[in-house]
């Protein structure tokens, strides 16, 4: 197998919200920088509109990862240059200021999330992606549908802010925005970087981290062929000044214990597992227009939030009952339905771990507490979709009726005998398994994300965050990234650096 | 996958759609539900491979095990395939409803990822652009893609 070498000031692992930022600050100061993607670089004119071929060129494994508890949970992970944010909605929440003092006070992590210090970042951030909130034009059927049903029983909500630049409204986030629009990092950070000398090895897996003398110096990888994604090539990375993971909250703590790393790596997994129910309506929805997820309403004291959520028309008609005639004719008017999701800031704490023959195991359950907010999330959500006009409603629970066709029968979605595996989640956004904090005895990276460890490591994505956020994360990993790197590029360089 | 999994594969991912019935009718050979079938096993983890291999197991030995008949899925009339899919959607156990999603949901990724099927469903609105008209289309370089049969930039220039 054919070797290659290359070599730069820092490599980084991972293109996603992490990877990217870490990259721009550090090859904008004047660091050479490497990147590794294990997926392709996808321009937006090569981004499918077809479900099948978009989930299989960008999403990891097409989110048939799953947690290996008693009800398994897909996870959902971008495995292109850009990583998640190539295939989410683009939502930019700032990280709320009660995780913020919880992250001061319990984790030690004053110095990183120093108030003006981070806000500095975020109000950077935001101008450079162009963050605003979604307009009325391209709000959508499905997300105005959403903001009457809630308004209709008095809840408060808003359009979602999200980081695209003239939105056309493609519905079409999950599988790649085809205008280029959606600020993800493949077409907003990592050209920059690029410009700035940063190089960029997409398809190219990481195997493990190189140290030497307890300092990391490099990273040994393989280059995958594009279409069998088997081994064509084996690398070998220096670093001079350090390796950075971010390759997410799974990948990265299975890189750190493929590396010989132990202690906290990969306990404290958490996420937010999302649940969703569509209804049909009698007249056009249009789910087919408008930003894929435009319009939301949290509700953080009850530990979820409501969101619209356009369907790609592939789920849409795997999440519709039944098969047969009645199916059929769901499939003829697929302008009718509606689907909203409910995301949780679950309590569950679970583990990744490597898994038999190197494989991996991420042991995750809903807590009692949490399985009970999702029953009153999607009861909440079903009477969200009848005030919004809704003729039928398909909560997706078993052990009730698949069709709904009163406002009252939501009340059965509480009840005692619908338990957790009555349920089909799905959850996107993962925290924790390598999470920073003052204390190595219950973190696995310091304040500045360095490994405790091992010196000239950092984890840079949200396996560092030590608790789910309770809203999306990209801003909230890209802002703290971009100060530990920034204070990274202000640190004295090694000696032997100079060599 | 042996030949008799691949035809079990068509018949039981065409059975979740019954010809003639009212509302979207596909026509025949119009969908590949093989090739869909194969490429959501490439593209999937080992162990959801092999869950889709077993679903297809569960499917094909369903009359045996759940209605108490000798024979496959595909000795029973085609309506009969419909309803036991149906059934099998919302069994009280969750493995085989989690199964039987799986392969409507391959059915479903078949059906509308074909499309003359899609734009018989009214899914897609107008206003929507199909096509790439924004000004600033990005096309970012990566080292892959520059010195796939040559050395990367760092050593080529030492």
């Amino acid at each position: 197998m054919k070797q290659l070498d290359d070599a730069a000031d820092f490599i980084i692992v991972g293109s996603g919200a992490g990877g990217a930022t870490a990259a721009r600050v550090l090859s904008a100061a004047g660091c050479s920088v490497v990147v590794l993607e294990e997926g392709p670089a996808l321009s937006p004119d090569q981004r499918s509109r077809a479900l099948l071929p978009a989930m299989d060129e960008a999403v990891r494994d097409m989110a048939t990862i799953a947690t290996s508890g008693r009800t398994p949970i897909p996870l959902l992970m971008g495995r292109c240059v850009g990583g998640s944010t190539a295939v989410n909605s683009g939502i930019i929440w700032r990280m709320p200021e009660d995780v913020q003092e919880d992250l001061r006070v319990h984790h030690g992590l004053d110095e990183l999330l120093e108030p003006h210090a981070l806000e500095r970042c975020f109000e950077a951030i935001e101008a450079d992606l162009g963050v605003a909130e979604v307009r009325d034009e391209i709000m959508g059927g499905n997300a105005q549908l959403l903001r009457d049903g809630s308004q209709a029983l008095g809840l408060s909500g808003q359009p979602i802010r999200r980081n695209a630049r003239g939105c056309k409204g493609s519905a079409r986030c999950l599988q790649g925005c085809p205008t280029g629009a959606r600020q993800s990092m493949d077409v907003s950070y990592l050209p920059v970087a690029v410009s700035h000398g940063a190089r960029i090895h997409a398809l190219t897996r990481a195997k493990r981290v190189l140290f030497e003398g307890g300092r990391a110096v490099g990273v040994s990888a393989e280059q995958l062929d594009a279409s069998t994604k088997k081994p064509i090539a084996k690398l070998t990375l220096r670093a001079r000044r350090g390796v950075i993971l971010a390759a997410g909250a799974i990948f990265t703590p299975v890189l750190l214990l493929r590396s010989g790393l132990s202690g906290r790596v990969g306990h404290g997994f958490q996420a937010h597992p999302g649940s969703a129910v569509v209804g049909r309506f009698e007249r056009p929805v249009g789910m087919g227009y408008g930003a894929t997820q435009a319009y939301e309403v949290p509700l953080r004291a009850r530990g979820y939030k409501l969101e619209s959520l356009a369907l790609p028309p592939e789920l849409l008609a795997a999440r519709l009952p039944g098969a047969g005639a009645q199916w059929q004719s769901y499939l003829s008017r697929l302008d009718q339905f509606a689907q909203f999701c409910a995301v949780h800031r679950a309590q569950a704490r679970g583990r990744v771990r490597l898994g038999t023959f190197g494989g991996l195991d991420v042991r995750y359950e809903l807590t009692p507490a949490d399985v009970e907010r999702v029953k009153e999330s999607v009861a909440l959500l079903t009477r969200i979709m009848f005030a919004a006009g809704a003729v039928e409603v398909y909560p997706g629970v078993a052990g009730v009726p698949e069709r709904l066709t009163d406002p009252a029968q939501a009340e059965l979605l509480l009840g005692p005998n619908v338990r957790r595996d009555a349920f089909h989640m799905l959850a996107s956004h993962h925290f924790g398994t390598a999470a920073a904090g003052g204390d190595p005895r219950h973190s696995v990276v310091s304040p500045r994300l360095e490994t405790h460890a091992v010196r000239g490591l950092y984890v840079m994505d949200a396996s560092a965050l030590p608790t789910n956020l309770g809203v999306n994360p990209q801003h909230s990993i890209m802002a703290i990234v971009r100060r530990a790197a920034e204070q990274l590029a202000n640190a004295e360089r090694p000696a032997r650096s100079a060599a | 996958m042996t030949r008799w999994e691949q035809a079990w594969a068509s018949d039981v991912l065409k059975a979740f759609t019954l010809d003639g019935a009212p509302g979207l009718n596909v026509a025949p050979g119009e969908v590949d539900y093989l090739g869909a079938f194969s490429r959501m096993r490439r593209g999937s983890t080992a162990l959801a491979a092999f869950g889709l291999r077993i679903a297809l197991w569960m499917v094909i030995l369903a009359p045996l095990w759940l209605l108490g008949r000798i024979g496959t899925f595909s000795a029973l009339a085609v309506r009969e395939r419909t309803e036991l899919l149906a059934h099998l959607l919302s069994h009280r156990s969750f493995v085989v409803r989690e199964l039987a999603l799986l392969l409507k949901l391959t059915a479903a990724m078949a059906l509308l990822g074909t499309a003359s099927v899609r734009a018989r469903t009214q899914y897609d609105d107008t206003r929507a652009p199909v096509l790439l008209t924004h000004d600033a289309r990005v096309h970012l370089k990566t080292v892959s893609e520059l010195t796939r049969n040559s050395q990367p930039p760092e050593r080529a220039a030492s």
